[in-house]
């Protein structure tokens, strides 16, 4: 998932944690044996991720749906 | 045959995207150089022979081929493709033809590779006649691509339509087609995994495959999410 796809609202989360701004940066998600690099939001600081149900239940839906060979 | 009817025999504009390339590596196909690492192990093929790689785009096969000992000419119908090679810093011989009448004389090369391109391919059955004209007695013939797991769907879209999904076929008709052009299919191997990977990579640069497929002017079809496409690689020999 490229930076494009990242909904401007979700980078105006803040980690509850360090209390930073998050920011749109690789993150590489694994399934099933698969591994994925994407720009997600998360926390400059601790790299916590935030996925929210819009991304959970779209993209990373689909591609479940595609390695499942649902 | 004028340029004209060639780009309508053999449309490359996805394979084109620096967008795609991005996704899929230079190699522009599922599995990147994977299967062709496989394939290549299972041939028994003499340094310096000569292997013909058609629909060699960026030329990623080409260069592999060549680093592993081989005389290896790559074809290709897109000019764009041939120039972005070269402009890579791509060298090996690589030119501009058509599968359907390829620029070679009988019998004088040990092994074709299409690896994700007989899909593409207007006249399928002649291409393979071809591959089997240039082809020396007991030569190779690997092939990757596409291919209907179950039944075949019925697609709107005509086969060569831009994209290998819609000349996919089953794998009965992809191995009649090869003895009809005199081979003998000695291995065929399902790699399906391979191009779940892809279209998985896909659905997070594009957003979804819709919106990849829309990115193209593809529409999806209306039974789309009722197909399934797999992957193989098939080995052939060409018959005494």
């Amino acid at each position: 998932m490229t930076e494009q796809h990242i909904d401007p609202e979700d980078l105006k989360w803040r980690c509850s944690k360090c209390g930073e701004k998050l920011v749109a940066a690789p993150a590489v998600v694994e399934y099933m044996g698969n591994r994925f690099t994407n720009d997600l939001p998360q926390c400059p600081k601790c790299g916590w991720v935030l996925v929210t149900e819009k991304i959970a239940k779209g993209r990373m839906g689909e591609v479940e749906r595609i390695l499942e060979d649902k | 045959m004028k340029t004209s009817s060639l780009a309508a025999a053999w449309p490359v504009n996805l394979y084109e995207s620096k967008r795609l390339q991005g996704v899929t590596g230079p190699a522009i196909r599922p599995g990147d150089l994977a299967l062709t690492q496989r394939a290549l192990t299972l041939l028994p093929l003499a340094e310096k022979a000569t292997v013909l790689d058609i629909g060699c785009g960026l030329g990623a096969t080409v260069s592999y081929l060549r680093e592993k000992g081989l005389s290896a000419i790559g074809l290709d119908l897109s000019t764009v493709l041939l120039r972005d090679a070269r402009a890579a810093g791509t060298q090996p011989p690589m030119a501009r033809a058509d599968a359907h009448r390829l620029p070679m004389r009988n019998e004088s090369v040990s092994a074709v590779f299409m690896e994700c391109t007989l899909s593409l391919m207007a006249r399928p059955a002649r291409v393979l006649e071809e591959c089997s004209r240039v082809l020396r007695s007991e030569g190779h013939l690997v092939v990757t691509d596409m291919y209907w797991r179950g039944e075949a769907p019925r697609l709107k879209a005509e086969p060569s339509a831009g994209c290998c999904i819609f000349g996919a076929v089953e794998r009965q008709v992809m191995e009649r087609r090869a003895k009809d052009a005199g081979f003998t299919v000695t291995l065929w191997e399902d790699h399906t995994a391979q191009l779940k990977y892809l279209a998985a990579k896909l659905v997070f640069e594009y957003g979804s495959l819709k919106d990849f497929w829309a990115a193209f002017g593809i529409s999806e079809e209306e039974n789309w999410c009722c197909v399934k496409p797999g992957y193989c690689l098939m080995v052939a020999r060409k018959d005494l």
